[in-house]
């Protein structure tokens, strides 16, 4: 995966989950839980995963825990320790 | 209105499996199926006093301690197995070197065997045999027979995209061995180079260690299931077609084409996901994920010439088809095999790989019955070149099209959707609380993956409690 600055990823991440979740953009503070913040359910969690996975070129799933991403604010240090294991 | 704990619709290895799981629950359930018979797709037909298969001729992992047999156990029932005969298991003829290759049951096997005809690709075989074994192993669902999986584990993702084409080619130098190992994926309708490495190692590479028929054919394990469904109090609603999901408050209300109306708690769906968000409210998925489904793509059809052999001689062979070194490049394209039941008569099907889109099976009757015949004379100048003996011995009774499917299962391709490694996966759940999904849509095609689907959402109810 291409290294990144935290900038980066955070504007990758949201401008993905706007469009794929039609989101406002004031809604994406780091600390919104995407289930009772966002409104999203673990449904769309599978597509979220499969939409950044997009945007940023990169599996994503490998390793992924289930249950331990709530925020907006744990999925960019996911994503930031992803690229620096990379 | 009749009112159901679960109703389950279609009655395939999954819709089975899950209607049996669901009245272990302690449910009351019916089960529904638009077939005139239970599990088309397993059930088989007669003519002239000959059993044929549909679909299903062998599987892997079905031994008592092996992950199918663990189900059937789970299931409570009965379905007798039979490990398939070395000398009667698959046979690739290689065209181009003009070489059977019989395929043995054992990777040891395998392993000595490819090392005997392709000596120069020795490193590559180990290479490729090491990786089956890591990804099988690290499966939950294959190894479900071990127990010591946490219920939560089964659900981490496994989502190496890398495909099967991408591993052939890093660990072989030459076509013709990519070619024999990649044959398997006719079983499941991805092509090598969409197939992920991971589906192939669920649905053709546990094929490696053991394959295994059902005694009396697929028929029996229909039966051994309709047995606990009736002692389970399940109702079965045969010729019965959902036209109609529809919601009343926590309700699910299903309405069938003969205008009868059931309503449950929780609707268990296995038929083809493109049918289901024919006939489900709007509000099942997003509109991005519905265009997703739309937009995937269905698996090869077959066109199927079914004979009775007149030789009275068996062919000791359970499979037979002929591979060109090309195929892998072009994935199978083409690919034709012939396979023969184990009793005297012998019942014999000839299955060619032809498109699935429903539009171009949209045809006149005389054009039906043309395109037929071609096929017919495809299938006959293939088996002819190679195996004329074959083709002079059979009686042809009876033939199948992606029509003939789409009568008997309500969708053309031969393994409904492809699972191609770059489209999202298709979960159990749906924005609507108490309808869910099983089937080869879910986790991937064959029983094996068909009946772990109704595990996967099993397991989730229990998870939820
Ligand atoms: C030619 C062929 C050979 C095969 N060989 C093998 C093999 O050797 N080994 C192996 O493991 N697998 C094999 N398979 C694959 C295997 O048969 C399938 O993957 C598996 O049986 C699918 O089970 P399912 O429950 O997901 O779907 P299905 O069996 O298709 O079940 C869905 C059911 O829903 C019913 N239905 C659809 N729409 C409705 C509706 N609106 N209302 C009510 N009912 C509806 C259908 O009639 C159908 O019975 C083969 C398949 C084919 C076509």
């Amino acid at each position: 995966m291409e290294k990144m600055t935290r900038q980066e990823i955070i504007k990758t991440v949201n401008d993905a989950l706007i469009k794929e979740f039609e989101l406002k953009p004031e809604q994406m503070k780091p600390e919104a839980n995407f289930f009772s913040d966002l409104g999203l359910d673990s449904l769309d969690a599978v597509d979220m995963v499969i939409v950044l996975e997009q945007a940023f070129k990169a599996k994503l799933r490998a390793n992924y825990e289930v249950g331990k991403i709530l925020t907006l604010n744990d999925l960019y240090d996911y994503i930031e320790q992803l690229m620096n294991n990379a | 209105m009749k009112k159901y704990d679960a109703v389950v619709i279609g009655s395939g290895a999954s819709g089975l499996t899950s209607a049996i799981l669901f009245s272990k629950r302690g449910k009351k359930v019916a089960l529904l199926e638009q077939s005139d018979h239970l599990a088309p797709l397993l059930s088989g037909f007669d003519r002239l006093g000959v059993h044929f298969e549909t679909g299903f001729h062998y599987s892997g992992i079905l031994g008592k301690d092996e992950a199918g047999g663990f189900l059937f156990d789970e299931l409570g029932i009965d379905a007798p197995v039979r490990q398939c005969q070395k000398e009667d298991y698959d046979v690739a003829y290689l065209v181009d070197s003009k070489r059977s290759f019989r395929m043995p049951l054992g990777v040891q096997n395998w392993i000595e065997q490819l090392n005997e005809f392709f000596p120069h690709e020795k490193e590559g075989i180990k290479k490729y045999f090491d990786l089956v074994k890591q990804t099988i192993d690290a499966t939950p669902f294959l190894n479900i027979h071990k127990r010591h999986y946490k219920n939560e584990e089964f659900f981490y993702f496994n989502a190496d995209k890398k495909t099967l084409k991408e591993v052939l080619d890093e660990c072989f130098k030459t076509d013709e061995i990519k070619s024999a190992l990649s044959f398997s994926t006719s079983l499941y309708g991805t092509p090598p180079s969409k197939s992920s490495f991971f589906l192939h190692c669920c649905c053709g590479a546990i094929m490696y260690e053991s394959a295994w028929k059902f005694v009396g054919g697929a028929r029996s394990f229909v039966n051994a299931c309709k047995k606990v469904l009736d002692r389970n109090g399940v109702d079965i609603f045969l010729s019965s077609k959902v036209n109609r999901i529809s919601l009343k408050q926590d309700l699910k209300v299903l309405t069938l084409d003969n205008g009868q109306q059931l309503e449950c708690d929780f609707c268990i769906s296995s038929i083809h996901p493109k049918e289901l968000i024919k006939i489900a409210p709007p509000e099942i998925y997003r509109q991005r994920n519905l265009d997703r489904i739309k937009n995937t793509a269905e698996t090869p059809g077959f066109f199927i010439s079914y004979a009775i052999s007149k030789n009275p001689q068996k062919y000791n062979i359970s499979n037979l088809a002929f591979l060109k070194s090309a195929d892998f490049l072009n994935d199978h394209k083409d690919s034709m095999y012939i396979n023969f039941s184990e009793n005297l008569p012998q019942a014999v099907q000839f299955s060619m790989r032809v498109n699935s889109n429903s539009k171009q099976w949209d045809m006149p009757r005389d054009e039906y019955k043309k395109t037929k015949e071609q096929m017919m004379q495809k299938i006959k100048s293939i088996v002819n070149q190679y195996r004329p003996d074959i083709w002079e011995n059979m009686n042809f009774v009876e033939q199948a099209t992606p029509l003939t499917m789409k009568r008997y299962t309500n969708y053309y391709g031969a393994y409904g959707m492809m699972h191609s490694s770059n489209d999202a996966a298709i979960m159990p759940i749906t924005k609507i609380p108490g309808l869910f999904l099983v089937g080869q849509a879910v986790v991937a095609p064959g029983l094996i993956g068909a009946m772990i689907s109704a595990f996967l959402l099993d397991k989730m109810f229990g998870l939820r409690k």
